[in-house]
């Protein structure tokens, strides 16, 4: 069955055709979300969440607003930056009430960090690079990304740009190899 | 729109990693299903993303997929936007929606509002009424008096025609060729006065100028005589107070038949007049 009956069959209510999606993406949005929350009982919680409102939303997707796997990350990377937000706020609170836990988190926030980027680290440079962690995986405003780092808007803005079209113009060329070299 | 200019805004990039606002992404969506160009440099990074985070996959436990497809077997999905079947629901729930605002006691208010409304219809009615009412009494009288107005007026129209009639007769009988003047001169007690005496025997009429008479005294008044066959012939006294300074005599009663007059005389008698004339009061005559 291709893609398009799938898709199809999916916005007909069909569980076989939902269950076959799960197969096919569900690694890779999992791996978004992690990247993103971290935590892994967090990470199923979101997946799960995610999938349910992929079923129930299935009927509005249309073939104009692009392909399924953007259209589900999308759904998956906005579920786990409200998840991320909502433990920010909980965090500033507990810093408020003077919790030991916070160093703790912060800790393992960074190594899964690096993990994550790893595969970037010597394709964009640092600058670059920190663009995508804060804007994609941690769901930063540019604004609050210009605070924390110290720069102005522009070149947020700037920077945040140039590390996109970077990561296309790295990920075209893998695709064109990976085609290359499996044709 | 220079399409160069917005795909380097950074607008496309903005929107993949999620930093513009919703309604900058309804404006990309938009765009790029009109410009080819700008759906391809999306759907170019949307591509680069998927692979991106296709490598970073991790496989999830397999007891999440029991989990994950228990939790939607039971459950509907959304109406598809715009469908048959969700204009249905969502008329449904606009209906509900009706339905409840109506039992919350509108019933009542529209029973009030209906109140209201006669109310003010009754008063309004009453109110047109009354007001005719007294339009209608008012236009009574006003047709009164103005009947009352129309009837002076007709009245003066008539006083003032009789008055140019008048004239009109005066200044014919001043004209008329068979007219002739006769001055009244005064006797030895007035030898002063003259009367002027226009006097028609075709027309049987006779025109007496006041001027020359002075106001009688308050018990006398002036009386007029036409002496025919040698015997004084009454023709009338003379107002004490004439409003006009010339007064026609009708003669027409007393100059029956051609006769001949010999002479008109003016005399002084008490007021009311004489039977005959007082010889002694004669106060002008002429003989013709």
């Amino acid at each position: 069955m291709n893609q398009r009956d799938l898709i199809l069959r999916l916005q007909q209510g069909d569980e076989l055709a939902f269950s076959q999606l799960y197969d096919s993406y569900s690694p890779a949005l999992y791996g978004l979300i992690s990247r993103i929350v971290q935590d892994p009982e967090v990470a199923k919680d979101v997946l799960q969440d995610s999938f349910v409102k992929i079923w129930k939303s299935a009927p509005s997707y249309s073939f104009e607003k692009g392909t399924i796997f953007t259209w589900m990350l999308n759904i998956c990377r906005n579920s786990a930056i409200d998840v991320l937000r909502k433990e920010k706020k909980d965090r500033e609170h507990k810093i408020q009430i003077g919790s030991d836990n916070v160093y703790m988190e912060n800790e393992s926030e960074m190594n899964v960090n690096a993990i994550g980027i790893q595969g970037l680290i010597d394709k964009l440079p640092e600058e670059q690079r920190l663009m995508i962690d804060y804007l994609y995986f941690k769901g930063y405003t540019q604004q609050e990304v210009a605070d924390e780092l110290n720069i102005p808007l522009g070149t947020v803005k700037t920077r945040s740009r140039n590390a996109v079209n970077e990561l296309k113009a790295y990920f075209v060329i893998t695709v064109l190899l990976w085609i290359l070299k499996h044709t | 729109m220079d399409i160069k200019t917005y795909i380097e805004s950074g607008i496309i990039e903005g929107y993949v990693l999620g930093t513009i606002s919703d309604q900058e992404r309804r404006e990309v969506e938009c765009m790029s299903s009109i410009y080819p160009e700008l759906k391809q440099h999306l759907s170019e990074i949307q591509t680069s993303f998927e692979t991106f985070v296709s490598r970073m996959a991790i496989t999830p436990p397999q007891d999440l997929k029991y989990a994950i497809m228990e939790s939607i077997a039971g459950t509907e999905q959304d109406l598809k936007p715009g469908s048959v079947q969700q204009e249905i629901q969502q008329k449904a729930q606009e209906n509900a929606k009706i339905v409840q605002m109506n039992t919350q006691g509108n019933v009542t208010s529209f029973w009030r509002m209906l109140a209201a409304a006669c109310l003010l219809l009754l008063v309004g009615t009453t109110a047109l009424f009354i007001d005719q009412a007294m339009r209608k009494s008012d236009l009574e009288k006003n047709m009164a008096q103005l009947e009352k107005d129309q009837q002076k007026q007709q009245e003066e129209t008539s006083k003032l025609q009789a008055q140019i009639d008048q004239r009109e007769k005066e200044e014919q009988f001043i004209l008329a060729e068979s007219t002739t003047e006769i001055h009244l001169t005064g006797t030895e007690k007035n030898p002063g006065a003259d009367v002027l005496v226009l006097f028609n025997a075709d027309q049987k009429a006779a025109m007496l100028s006041f001027n020359g008479l002075p106001k009688p005294a308050q018990d006398k008044q002036y009386q007029m005589w036409l002496i025919i066959d040698g015997k004084p012939v009454d023709l009338g006294v003379l107002e004490r107070d004439p409003k006009e300074k010339v007064t026609m005599m009708d003669l027409e009663s007393i100059l029956k038949d051609s006769i001949n007059i010999s002479a008109i005389a003016i005399t002084l008698e008490k007021v009311g007049g004489n039977s005959t004339p007082t010889m002694d009061e004669l106060f002008v005559i002429a003989n013709i």
